[in-house]
């Protein structure tokens, strides 16, 4: 069984303190909604009772925008539950699409306050991994958060993954600062230690700006 | 006369439901889905107070409050948000707005603080209109 050392402990209360505040503040916006429209309801069922005439079209657009809400927010709710169901296993097989889009998901709310968009593209064919799910979230994030803090705002950051017959690698590109700290700031932090834990390493791309996450092989040594 | 009203979130569902309540309450609202386009607003037009929310793309709030109250000081901000932090309460009070109203806002509270900021803008104003007049008269008196 894989040892998970002490030092990986504040990075990723941190972490997943960041996730879970922004989950908050997306819950919070949904609700908005739903109470300005209950208001509104309220507000035109006055109005009826004092005499103006009821626009049927209005209630219906209101209920719909209130559907919309509740399927927003479950949609929240569910990626919530996955990540913190993320720490359930110390090992499993994990859909590395899967928890790309969901670090996708649950860092939307960052991206869009710093201006930048995310694109993921992915093989055809989704492989496993056996590996740490919190661990790798964890990885994912850290690498996606210091690529969009240097990124300037508007710029696209691109994760592509690779894996088709072969060792799995995941690109993160579009973040073009010259600055040295954008270098210092992403082999800071966790990030030797999650390598380790992880069985990857992370190598800088010379040609283009960008950075490859390489995966050598599946935790515990399983195929 | 009723609050003149500027609204500013990146939610436009709920900037547009809150804009209509607040228009049946008689405010004259006008809406901004960002900060940057809420600067360009007020250039061309004056507002008793501005609702504005904390955490918006491109600008947050308090930087959008901070350059409010450089340009318009007697602009009254009450700052909206889903996060209830004090550190951030206290900061926007530091910046000079008015309240800090946490979502999912009660509009009743919300109108009662927007008539408290309209009636703090018309102070100001009139001790800056006085203060203007007695400037007037000390350079002219003979």
């Amino acid at each position: 069984m894989v040892d998970f050392p002490q030092t990986a402990g504040w990075g990723i209360l941190r972490f997943f303190g960041r996730i879970s505040a922004s989950i908050s503040h997306e819950l919070k916006n949904s609700l908005s909604v739903v109470n300005e429209n209950a208001g509104l309801v309220e507000d035109l069922a006055l109005l009826t009772a004092k005499g103006r005439s009821l626009d049927i079209e209005r209630v219906k657009s209101l209920s719909g925008s209130i559907r919309r809400q509740v399927k927003r927010t479950d949609q929240i709710i569910k990626n919530m539950n996955k990540f913190a169901h993320s720490v359930d296993m110390e090992i499993k097989s994990v859909d590395i699409q899967e928890y790309l889009e969901l670090i996708a998901a649950v860092s939307a709310r960052l991206l869009a306050a710093r201006n930048i968009t995310l694109k993921l593209t992915s093989p055809q064919d989704r492989p496993s991994i056996m590996t740490s799910p919190i661990f790798l979230l964890y990885l994912f994030w850290h690498l996606i958060d210091c690529c969009s803090r240097w990124a300037e705002p508007g710029e696209t950051l691109h994760v592509d993954y690779r894996g088709e017959g072969g060792p799995i690698s995941i690109q993160f590109q579009g973040c073009t600062t010259t600055n040295p700290d954008f270098r210092n700031d992403v082999e800071g932090g966790d990030l030797s230690v999650l390598l380790t834990l992880l069985g990857c390493s992370l190598d800088w791309d010379s040609a283009q700006p960008g950075m490859n996450l390489s995966f050598q092989n599946n935790l515990l040594g399983k195929g | 006369m009723s609050a003149k009203v500027l609204l500013v979130d990146d939610e436009k569902e709920f900037l547009d439901i809150l804009g209509e309540r607040m228009k049946l309450r008689g405010m004259e609202v006008k809406t901004s889905s960002s900060a940057l386009a809420a600067l360009d607003v007020l250039e061309k037009e004056s507002f008793d107070v501005i609702i504005l929310d904390l955490m918006m793309p491109e600008m947050d709030g308090l930087e959008a409050l901070k350059r409010i109250k450089k340009n318009r000081p007697e602009l009254q901000v009450i700052l909206l948000t889903g996060h209830g932090s004090i550190e951030k309460g206290v900061e926007a009070m530091r910046l000079g707005a008015m309240d800090f109203v946490e979502k999912p806002a009660d509009l009743e509270t919300l109108s009662a603080k927007i008539e408290k900021a309209r009636a703090r803008k018309m102070i100001l104003v009139e001790r800056k209109v006085e203060e203007e007049i007695r400037n007037i008269l000390i350079r002219k008196s003979w």
